[in-house]
């Protein structure tokens, strides 16, 4: 204990720090009221993060609010010592390198230039190592796969070329960097030194895949219409929970109440009431974000705090941006409140 | 030699029905430099003639067809010498005939050649694919009976394999792993016929990649093996022989069409150098500069080639008026002997001399290789560049120019050698001829310190030269003129009299101090009275013309006290060319030392001479290359910086052959 306290201290000290700034329950009501996207980024910039300009397009201002949280993967990095838990955070990081190439890759599909997608790109900063002046300018996933040669993930893009050479579709590839990303996340858990490491690093980053796999399976079943077998290969490695023996009953759940009972019983009694397909992202979310909360709550020295920290900070984002968008929408605040994770709007208000 | 091909205008009009014959005449002079039409009046005035295109078209349809046919054949025969320049309006139709005939035979079996490299290809991925399930034994004439089952071959990501088989849990299949193939597995899956769909959609979602196999294979997979190594062995004979078909046809045609490819490209440059033709009703002009010599060839050869129907006129360039406003600039035609004109490489690289201009070429390629051969003196490694450069001159035909240069260093480092006593650092086995320089550092300083004075004295003079010619009369008593020469040399003079002798006459002192002091009035004041003198006859005699001068003045104090400084810096500068040598010396001094060590240890073995060659070989590459460097900024900073005006333009012949096609 006193070795993983030495590990972690001051990465822990960080991260309670970074919390401080974190958007309280009386924050998300304000944000929820406010009238309009304008009266909503005033309020904004009242809270830790920067004022943003009104005049952006909406793309480029979902993409600035991230900009805090990347500074904060590289601050938690950088207070790391322990080379095994910085791994993990890094590995953690990599899905959004991933979604930066899944970006580039439909941008040569439709041909749109460097300065069409830009404003699409996740602003990583100095943290990820890929050369992406050099990726910026392939124009081919060939030219893609040559560029990223020693990274994580040239082998799996590598072996999907063929079933996109073979369809001329982008999902194979999207897939295969998911996977890669996820598979170089299982590992380095897997590489944790101490046993309380691991097992803490499992039971966050397990339960974050095994809610992302749940999301993932109702995704591809109703929106793309995906076969069992075929959903059983695209879900993500490392979960805690749910086998592939489960995911793959999971895919061939064809009602609600049926997939509640194919899921595990820790989870099963905890969704027992929905009812709608729509219900389950802001519960499943509602659960990840209290393991999170529960994880940040408890002994803190193990790198399973930080992946929560960002996990927690990513979460709060994504609900920052899906109010933005309801604001465009002109939705009520009741309706935007129901898409989001309950436990971000229980948090004390002090009006 | 110092001064470049005299030029002369030559304008030549003639018929539209005889420009072919006179575009002949002009590829077989070759030196003719065209003038662009537009740069002239009758340009400006609009009479441009176009160029054929249709023409010129063919002859590019006719390389394209040459080119194919030479790319197949890769003919290693030498590249021949076109002596009758062809007539563009002629020449395609004789191509185009030899071409006709000669693809006919040729093509065949070039197009065979292609197509049976590219069976072998496949063949050959087939064969590896078959290899690669060749553990798993499968029988084909088995698999092709089987009714219910459908089955499917290829290579899975290592880490998918788990998930496959979970997800056709819910249909009976198989999947045997045959193999491993780097991080993947060869799989062979096999499902119900009824389940097909399901198969394929689970192999493609886990990413396996398939080795598709050619329909029609039969028995069992080491036969279908066998067969396949069998086909293929038949395939490699028969390329084997079209390919040694192919090479005969290369030494049969490939002179041939070599000639035609050309012919063809001179007949492109011909037909493209007309777009800088002038033209009125049905005749065209032509205008450009030829050396003065050649000019009654040239005009003979065109009354020939029109049975007189063309005139053909000279100007000389002084009495152009474009010329003496500088909006034509003379081209320049270098005039060195063979040896010397590598070296308009290292001229050019500094800037292209003005036609009115000293070409300095010659004096740049003697004190080259002087200073190269003083700072690397040594037989054995002045030898090592001869050959060096003989090896570059033989076998790399595009640069050529550099190993005869590198020869020439070699015999420069080689004489330089014998007056050292020096073989590969050897100071033993030949006596010096001059001096051994470690042993007379004083004398090789002094003697680099004149070598300096010459070089920079020369400058000097040919920047005299260069004012005369261009009747810059005043600009002699300037600092970089003839007064600053003067000073220079009077110094120059003083200081060496100090170094020969150890000391220097009252008389002597007081001439100089005279001397030196008239010279530095002279160039103070030359620049001020020249602009007061001109504003006079401008009969602008302001009131503010005190003001003006006495800027004029401070002006000039400052350059003339530039030009002093630069005097001095320039000759202090030479005393690398003893440094440099110094450290060559010094350097086998270093691997001497450390083949002695090895010697005392073990004897004069193989260390001992291994070290001796590798510290040669050291020394060659590393101090071969500073002394070249330093070498050429002497010549640039030192020298070429006295005179040197540069801004010409380098005369481009007619035709420039394949080079530059």
């Amino acid at each position: 204990m006193l070795l993983s306290a030495a590990r972690y201290s001051f990465a822990n000290a960080k991260v309670r720090a970074l919390r401080s700034g974190r958007l309280s329950g009386e924050d998300f009501y304000f944000l929820l009221q406010a009238q309009d996207l304008e009266g909503l980024l005033a309020y904004l910039a009242t809270t830790s993060y920067q004022p943003i300009n009104p005049e952006l397009p909406l793309r480029t201002m979902q993409r600035t609010l991230f900009v805090p949280l990347f500074t904060q993967y590289h601050k938690i990095v950088a207070s790391l010592s322990h080379a095994p838990g910085r791994r993990v955070i890094l590995a953690l990081f990599g899905r959004f390198e991933a979604e930066n190439l899944k970006m580039l890759l439909r941008a040569m599909a439709t041909g749109l230039d460097h300065g069409a997608i830009a404003p699409l790109l996740y602003p990583l900063g100095a943290l990820s190592t890929l050369d992406w002046n050099r990726l910026h300018d392939c124009t081919t996933p060939g030219e893609l796969i040559q560029a990223l040669d020693g990274t994580l993930f040239a082998r799996p893009l590598a072996h999907a070329m063929a079933q996109h050479e073979a369809g001329g579709a982008l999902p194979p590839l999207e897939a295969a960097l998911d996977l890669a990303v996820f598979r170089h996340l299982a590992s380095a858990v897997d590489a944790l030194a101490g046993r309380g490491d691991r097992r803490a690093a499992r039971r966050v980053l397990g339960g974050y895949v095994d809610i992302l796999n749940c999301l993932w399976v109702i995704r591809l079943r109703l929106h793309f219409g995906l076969s069992p077998e075929e959903i059983v290969n695209y879900s993500l490695p490392g979960g805690r929970e749910l086998s592939l023996r489960d995911l793959h009953m999971l895919a061939k759940a064809d009602t609600v109440a049926r997939f509640i009972a194919r899921l595990p019983a820790s989870l099963a009694a905890r969704l027992g009431s929905l009812q709608e397909w729509s219900e389950f992202r802001p519960a499943l979310q509602s659960l990840l974000l209290r393991l999170l909360r529960r994880t940040l709550a408890s002994f803190p020295f193990h790198v399973g705090v930080e992946a929560a920290y960002l996990l927690e900070k990513e979460m709060e984002i994504r609900a920052v941006v899906t109010i933005m968008e309801a604001k465009m929408q002109h939705l009520p605040p009741e309706a935007t409140a129901q898409r989001l994770p309950a436990p971000l709007l229980e948090e004390t208000a002090h009006v | 030699m110092f001064k470049t091909v005299r030029l002369t205008r030559v304008t030549i009009q003639c018929p539209e029905d005889r420009i072919a014959p006179v575009m002949t005449v002009l590829g077989e002079l070759r030196l003719l430099h065209l003038i662009r039409i537009e740069e002239t009046h009758l340009g400006r005035m609009g009479f441009v003639a176009g160029v054929d295109r249709e023409l010129l078209g063919r002859y590019q349809d006719l390389l394209a067809r040459i080119a194919r046919l030479l790319d197949g054949l890769q003919p290693a025969v030498p590249m021949p010498q076109i002596t009758r320049i062809p007539r563009p309006d002629r020449e395609h139709f004789r191509i185009s005939e030899q071409l006709d005939r000669l693809e006919k035979t040729i093509l065949p079996v070039l197009e065979e050649l292609e197509q049976g490299r590219q069976r072998l290809a496949e063949e050959r991925e087939v064969l590896e694919r078959l290899r690669l399930l060749e553990p798993a034994d499968l029988d084909f004439d088995r698999l092709a009976t089987l009714g219910y089952v459908t089955w499917t071959a290829g290579l899975l990501p290592q880490e998918n394999l788990e998930r496959l088989e979970e997800s056709l849990s819910d249909v009976y299949h198989v999947l045997v792993v045959v193999r491993k193939k780097d991080d993947r597995y060869v799989l062979v899956a096999m499902a119900l016929d009824d389940d097909r769909e399901v198969l394929a959609r689970a192999l493609k979602s886990s990413f396996l990649e398939p080795l598709d196999l050619p329909s029609g294979l039969q028995g069992p997979i080491s036969t279908a093996i066998g067969r396949l190594a069998g086909v293929l062995r038949d395939l490699e004979a028969r390329l084997a022989l079209l390919d040694r078909q192919r090479k005969a046809q290369g030494e049969q045609y490939g002179a041939s069409l070599l000639e035609a490819r050309e012919k063809a490209i001179l007949c492109s440059q011909l037909l493209r150098a007309q777009e800088k033709f002038g033209a009125i009703d049905h005749n065209f002009i032509i205008t450009g500069w030829i050396p003065v010599d050649l000019f009654a060839t040239l005009e003979e050869k065109i009354d020939k080639a029109t049975a007189g129907r063309a005139l053909v006129d000279q100007v000389d360039p002084e009495h152009i008026r474009e010329v003496r406003s500088g909006t034509l600039k003379i081209p320049i035609l270098f005039n060195n002997p063979l040896l010397v004109r590598p070296f308009e490489k290292f001229t050019t690289l500094y800037g292209t001399p003005m036609y009115d201009e000293v070409e300095p070429t010659m004096f740049l390629a003697l004190s080259f290789l002087v200073l190269f051969g003083m700072m690397f003196g040594d037989v054995g490694q002045g030898a090592v560049l001869f050959a060096a450069g003989y090896l570059v001159f033989r076998r790399l035909f595009s640069f050529m120019d550099y190993g005869i240069i590198l020869m020439e260093c070699g015999v420069s480092s080689m004489i330089f050698g014998f007056l050292y006593g020096s073989v590969f650092g050897f100071e033993d086995l030949i006596p010096p001829l001059w001096m051994r320089p470690m042993q007379h550092i004083d004398t090789f300083m002094r003697i680099s310190i004149l070598l300096g004075i010459t070089i920079i004295s020369l400058g000097f003079a040919c920047n005299v030269v260069n004012l005369l010619r261009r009747k810059k009369y005043g600009d002699l008593l300037s600092a970089s003129g003839l007064a600053g020469a003067l000073f220079y040399w009077l110094l120059a003079g003083l200081g060496m009299r100090y170094m020969l002798s150890g000391a220097i006459g009252r008389g002597e002192v007081l001439f100089a101090q005279v001397a030196t002091g008239l010279l530095f009035a002279v160039m103070l004041f030359q620049k001020p009275v020249r602009s007061l003198l001109l504003q006079l006859r401008r009969k602008n005699r302001a009131r503010q013309l005190p003001k003006a001068l006495g800027l004029s003045l401070f002006e000039s104090l400052i350059e003339v006290g530039d030009e002093i400084l630069r005097f001095m810096a320039n000759t202090v500068s030479f005393v690398r060319v003893a440094a440099f040598g110094l450290t060559h010396a010094a350097l086998f001094m270093a691997v001497f030392s450390l083949a002695d060590m090895v010697r005392s240890a073990h004897g004069r073995g193989f260390s001992y001479w291994l070290i001796v060659a590798a510290g040669n070989l050291v020394i060659i590459l590393l101090e071969g290359m500073v002394v070249s460097i330093q070498t050429l900024r002497l010549e640039y900073y030192e020298f070429f910086s006295r005179f040197f005006r540069g801004g010409g333009r380098p005369f481009r012949p007619i035709l420039t052959g394949s080079d530059e096609e």
